[in-house]
Formats: structure tokens, sequence, C-alpha cells
């Protein structure tokens, strides 16, 4: 397989071959066409002018010094020749003299006819292009005007220099062909180093990153390789960091059962305390059971692409969710303050939501100190609606705001375990109303509370 | 059966006969031209008329008359020359002459020919049978016979070649290159000319025609080549650089000049009219008083005129 950069420079080679013949030949014909039959014009024209200006007779000495001088002063070489030997007069004699038109161009010439010629003439010594106007006198060829210019012809340079053009030519090509590849080896270098950098990464090497300072468009795929490396490299620290997480909530439960367990079969465990120990074991199989419910519904969502939606009457699903987590709410003796506008109806998936604000209610409870209140209050839009859960909880600091979504992510790592919570709640809540195409916000006051903005589309209804 | 087989035979014999031309009536006199381009001889009447037309099967670039019924035809590039008689038509005899003929002088019974290529004047009776030859200076050409004497001009030469009638080389006198022309007027021998090089000649020469001395020049622009006399004594000369016929008297003076014919290379006397050729626009002219009284179209490129006047 041939590389791309080989590829390229042949291509180029090609194009650059090609654009100097096609030169070549767009010159030559530019010149025969244009430049040689605009001199044969104005030749013909300086010739018919002086042509016009004989009245017969034999060719004066006037006439001739009139040719002579407007030679002087014109861009074509002109004269009157009027000596007949010239003329070709004496032609049926054998003389030893090169005339400067032959039998068959004199008697054009008596015939009245202008001549025009393109070729080697002898007498110049050169190419040129004549035009030969005669100066007749009652069938007596009296004169001609002679009208040239040196044909100094593109095709004559390469027929007599043809070495040289060649040599010029195939230097002019072996620069460029040097050039070309050297310019295309220099662009597609960083091409080389990507292909590197990217064998590094599909070899595990997260942390390679390419150097690259040209400001053009490989300069733009390096930055955006980098980007990616960033999030890969973020991506596998998560999932490094999750499974540690997971590992460790896991651990800590089993190990209790476990623990529990052996006291139990070597009856160590004293009658009157079974049955706070059954309670224990209870609650620890509950919490595993939790957790692995959560991690199933994070990987059920985020295979989530799209959702059903239905009409949902949000008052409704409001005062199920707090009817479900009142007992919790009431170990605490936290109250709800409800102001939900009744006709607001969401488009959304019941089940999601639900779950969305069970979430956010659970946090809301847990983080909150006792008989204290949570205002949950709509803020409706023309397309969406805004939820508003306000607590009078600790608050979350600034720092950790932008993170409390992320998995297993704690404020506080302290208290990982002592509120019950499996640090997914929130990231699930996020995730359920991205895939409902809603927003999920949050705002907070350490010491005073925190908000919980959770945005979601409202059913658009045809006849309204 | 027989009568076929003999008119086979007639007709294989008639196909092997040369084809004869129209013949010429001897008791007509008349001024021939050939025409050098288109390969034919016209035959004028003394009416002016065209009173025949031949046309040539070779390319003949000369002819003379040999004598009145008998006409030579010759050609630069042709091997042979050819006597035609004019009475039939017929061609009577051809002449072993190598290729090179630039031109043929009949005096007495002999024929002279002279070659170009070979710079050779040879000797030929009138049946056509050969009887000597004489080497010359360079391109041989212009010929003419006076007092025993034959003048042979070498017009790429600077020679004028003088033999005995049997072409025994007598002396050589110096002229200029290209000349061409030759008259006999009196003692003097007249020549005219194209002139060397790039500069036409203006001049006919006078030669003392015993010593060789130059007498003087008549100045006839341009290229005077070709000369005759006049019934009146006078003698025209046609200059064909200038297409101009020029009237001088015997001692050498120019009486009148007069522009005729394009390009015209023979002039020539018949009867009383001087009779021109314009090489170049195909007419004759008839010459009266310095006038042209008329114009005859022929064949194409007249080149030279040959004149019989047998009735005189």
């Amino acid at each position: 397989m041939k590389k791309l950069s080989v590829k390229i420079w042949i291509l180029l080679l090609i194009f650059i071959t090609t654009t100097i013949v096609f030169l070549v030949i767009f010159t030559n014909f530019l010149y025969e066409g244009l430049y040689v039959q605009h001199t044969e014009m104005s030749m013909k024209e300086v010739a018919e002018n002086l042509q016009r200006t004989y009245d017969g007779g034999a060719v004066t000495n006037a006439f001739i010094k009139q040719t002579e001088d407007y030679n002087r002063f014109s861009d074509v070489e002109v004269f009157t020749v009027r000596n007949p030997r010239e003329l070709s007069a004496c032609l049926p004699f054998d003389i030893d003299y090169d005339t400067l038109i032959g039998a068959e161009e004199r008697a054009e010439l008596i015939d009245g006819n202008p001549i025009t010629k393109r070729g080697y003439e002898k007498r110049f010594d050169r190419d040129v292009v004549s035009v030969i106007y005669p100066l007749v006198d009652e069938n007596r060829l009296e004169g001609i005007i002679y009208v040239y210019v040196p044909l100094t012809k593109i095709t004559e340079m390469a027929s007599s220099d043809a070495l040289f053009l060649i040599v010029i030519v195939s230097l002019l090509l072996i620069c460029l062909a040097y050039i070309s590849l050297k310019s295309l080896q220099r662009v597609l270098k960083p091409l080389a180093i990507l292909n590197e950098a990217a064998l590094d990464m599909a070899a595990g090497k997260y942390d390679t990153r390419v150097k690259m300072d040209s400001q053009d468009e490989v300069g733009e795929l390096a930055k955006s390789f980098n980007q990616m490396a960033t999030s890969i490299q973020q991506e596998d620290d998560k999932k490094r960091n999750f499974l540690s997480v997971v590992s460790h909530e896991l651990r800590t439960p089993i190990s209790y059962i476990k623990g529990y367990g052996e006291a139990f079969e070597q009856g160590l465990v004293p009658e009157e305390k079974k049955a706070e120990i059954y309670t224990l074991i209870v609650r620890e199989a509950n919490r595993m059971q939790k957790l692995t419910n959560d991690l199933l519904t994070v990987a059920r969502s985020e295979t989530l692409e799209e959702v059903e939606t239905n009409p949902l009457v949000l008052a409704e699903t409001i005062r199920e969710v707090v009817q479900l987590l009142r007992p919790m709410a009431n170990e605490k003796e936290i109250t709800f303050a409800i102001s939900i506008d009744e006709e607001t109806i969401l488009c959304a998936d019941e089940q999601k939501t639900k779950q969305v604000l069970i979430n956010i209610l659970e946090n809301a409870i847990r983080y909150s100190p006792n008989t204290s209140k949570i205002a949950i209050s709509n803020k409706t839009t023309k397309k969406e609606t805004t939820i508003h859960i306000a607590d009078e909880g600790c608050g979350i600091e600034m720092e950790h705001l932008t993170h409390i979504t992320e998995r297993f992510y704690r404020v506080n790592k302290a208290r990982s375990r002592s509120d019950g919570g499996t640090g997914l709640g929130l990231s699930i809540a996020a995730q359920l109303v991205e895939v409902q195409n809603g927003k999920l916000a949050f705002e907070s006051e350490v010491g005073k509370g925190t908000t919980v903005y959770i945005t979601l589309p409202i059913w658009e209804d045809s006849f309204a | 059966m027989r009568k076929l087989s003999i008119l086979f035979i007639l007709f294989l014999l008639g196909a092997c006969v040369q084809p004869s031309l129209p013949s010429i009536d001897p008791s007509d006199d008349f001024v021939a031209s050939l025409n050098t381009v288109d390969g034919t001889i016209d035959f004028i009447s003394t009416e002016q008329e065209v009173m025949e037309s031949w046309q040539l099967d070779a390319t003949y670039t000369g002819f003379t008359l040999v004598s009145d019924d008998l006409l030579l035809l010759y050609g630069f590039t042709l091997k042979e020359a050819v006597l035609i008689q004019l009475s039939t038509g017929k061609q009577l005899a051809t002449l072993d002459v190598q290729k090179g003929t630039t031109f043929a002088y009949a005096y007495e019974e002999n024929i002279y020919i002279a070659n170009g290529k070979e710079n050779t004047v040879s000797l030929f009776n009138n049946k056509g049978e050969p009887l000597g030859q004489a080497a010359t200076g360079n391109y041989p050409m212009s010929m003419i016979a006076h007092d025993g004497n034959l003048y042979v001009v070498n017009f790429k030469d600077e020679i004028l070649s003088i033999f005995s009638l049997d072409l025994t080389e007598k002396n050589k006198w110096d002229i200029p290159n290209s000349s061409h022309g030759l008259l006999v007027n009196g003692n003097e021998l007249w020549l005219g000319g194209h002139g060397a090089g790039s500069s036409p000649n203006r001049f006919i020469k006078r030669y003392n025609i015993a010593t060789g001395e130059l007498l003087g020049e008549i100045e006839a622009p341009m290229m005077p080549i070709n000369m005759t006399k006049a019934a009146n004594g006078n003698i025209y000369a046609v200059s064909h650089g200038s297409s101009t016929v020029y009237e001088i008297s015997e001692e050498g003076e120019v009486l009148a000049s007069f522009k005729a014919g394009a390009n015209p290379f023979s002039i020539a006397t018949f009867r009383d009219n001087i009779v021109l050729s314009g090489y170049d626009d195909y007419q004759l002219y008839f010459i009266q008083s310095g006038k042209v009284t008329n114009e005859l179209q022929v064949g194409k490129g007249p080149f030279q005129l040959v004149v019989r006047e047998a009735s005189k």
C-alpha cells in the first residue's frame, strides 16, 4: 500500500507537469493565434497604406525614400524593391542570384494579389512573417513593398534549443519534485506523530499527548486529539474510581453479614443480642440491594437514548412522591410546603420523573436538620416548567456544587455511609432528567440550605 | 479475317508514328512566338492574327529557324533537339545534344548549339548530324556569326569567345558578366545584358567587331537584352527590366524610348513592324513609328520570337 504522502506527491507532480505542458502549448497557441495574426494584420495595413501612395509608372526614388522613412519609425521592417532581378524578372534566364520572390509569387503579384508568407527566409537568415504587396502598372510589376517581422517562435526555440529546454524543464521538475516532497513531509509529519500517539492510546497509555505548535488543520486535529485523550483519561480515571467505590461500598455490608454469620455459626452470639444482629444483617442486605438497584438504573439510563413521554399532571405526581417519602420525613419531623400549579402537565415519563423526584427529595430529607421544612413549588414558562425544591439543610460549598451529580461523589467524604445514601442518587437523577430533555441545576448557600431546579418540558396542547 | 489482321497491323504502325504538328503553309510569312510557360508556339500572320498554334510535348526553352521550312526546337533539360518541317509539321531529325542547351543559332548550312552545362558549342549540319565541338567559357549562350566568325557570349563569365565557323577558337574579349543579346551594326558588335549581381545593367556596349575595342555605351536602362534592326535602318532594343523599347540610330544615338509590354524579353522585325513579346502579360505588341499599333494575346510566357519572311 502506498503512503498518502507518496500519492499526494505523485498527484502534485502530475499537476505540475500538466501545467507546464499546458502552458507551453497555450503560450504557443497565443503566440501563433494572436500575436502572429495581429502582426500580419498590422503589416498588411502598412503595406496597403504605402501601396495607396503609388501612382503608377516606374517606382521613383521618392517612393523608396518614403518607405525608408516609414521603416525608420515603424516597428515592422518595410522596404520597397524595384530591382527587376530581385523580382525574378530574369527568371527564364539561368541567373546565379537569389531572388526575393519566386516565379509563382511573381505571377500572383502581377495579378495584383498580395502574398503572405510565414517561414524561413534565406535573405534574412531567419524565420519571418512577411507580407508582399505589388506595385503594378498595366500588368508590369514595377516593384514590391516588402514588409516583414522576424518570427522568433517559441516552437523554433524549442526545436533549435530543444536540449536546453528539456534540461531546463527537467531541472525545474526535479526542483519542484524535491520541494513538494519536502513540503509534503513537513506537512504530513504531524500526522505521523498523531498516528504514533493514537497507537500509544490504543495500547492503553492514556497520558499520551501530542505537542503541536501549528495553527492549521493538522494543529486543530492535534488539539482535538489531546482533548479526546484527556476525556478518555478522565473517563478511565472515573471508571477506576467507580469500581473501587463500588467494591468498597459492597465490601462493607458483606463483611458485616459475613462476620455476624460466622459468629452465628460458631455460636458466639448470646441469645439477647440475636434480635439486634438480625436487624443489622437485614439493614446491610437492604443497603446492598439498594446499591445494586441503583447501579442497574445507572447502567440502564446510560444506554437509554429515547424515552416514551406522556402527559403527566405535576401536582399529582408530587403528591404521590411526597406520600411515599412521608415516613422517612416523619422520622425527622420534617414538613413539606407544597405550592404546585394544579394545571401544569408535564411531557415526561412517569416512572423516571418519580425516580428523579424521589432521589432529590430523599437527599433533601437526608441532609436537612430535624423539624425543618422542605418547600416544593414550580414556575411555568411557555414551553417548560421548573420545579423548585428548597431545603433548609447545611448547604453545599461552591467547589462541590459542580461535582455533585458525579457518581459516588461525596461532599463530605467522612460521611460516606452514615447517611444511608449510595452516592448514585443525584447522578441517576441528572441522567434521567437529561434523557427527558430537561435540565438539573443546583443553588446552595452553606448553612442556609440548597435549592434544586428541575426543568422539564410541558405538554403542549395542540388545541391551546 | 485477313482484312482485320491488316487493319490491326496498320493500327500498330499508326501508333508508332510520331504525331505530326499542324503544317504551316510555306508561302505564308509569320512571326512565331515560343511561349515557355504553357509550352506552345503561336504562328502570327502578316494580318497580325494567330494563324496556327502548336502544343509542344516537351519543355522546349528556345527555337530558331534553320531554313525557311525547318524549325529547330531545343530545351535546357532535354537531351535531344528536334528539327521540324514546317510545311508538313513532321519531325525530320533529332540532334543529339546533351542536357543544358541554352541557345541555338543557324547560319548558312550550320547549326550551332551552346551548352551551359558542358560549356561547349557544338556544330551540326542541317540534317542534324554532328560536325564538331569546342570548349567555351562558363555558360555559353548568345551567338552571332559575321564575316567568317562566330561570336559566343559566355553568360556566367566575363569572356566573349570568337571561333571560326568550324569552331576553331580565334580570340577572346573581355565583356561584363550576364551579357546577353547580340547585334551586328556595320563594323560594330552591340552587346546587351542583365548586369551582374544585384545591380542591373543600363547599357548596350559597342565593340569594334574586328578588334574587340570598346567604342562606347548606349544608355538604355534597365537590362537591354534583345535588339533588332528595323526596315528603316534604326535599331530597336528592348530593356526587360523597365519594359522599355529604345529606338537607336545606327550611330548609337537614342532617338526615342517608350514603355511597352510587361517584362518583354524578345523583339523582332516583321516586315514594317517591330514585334515585342511581353513575358508577364502574354501579349505581342506591334510597333510602328514608335507607337504600339496592335496587341495580340498569345500563349503564356512568350519568351522568344522567330520571323520568317520567305516571300521577301
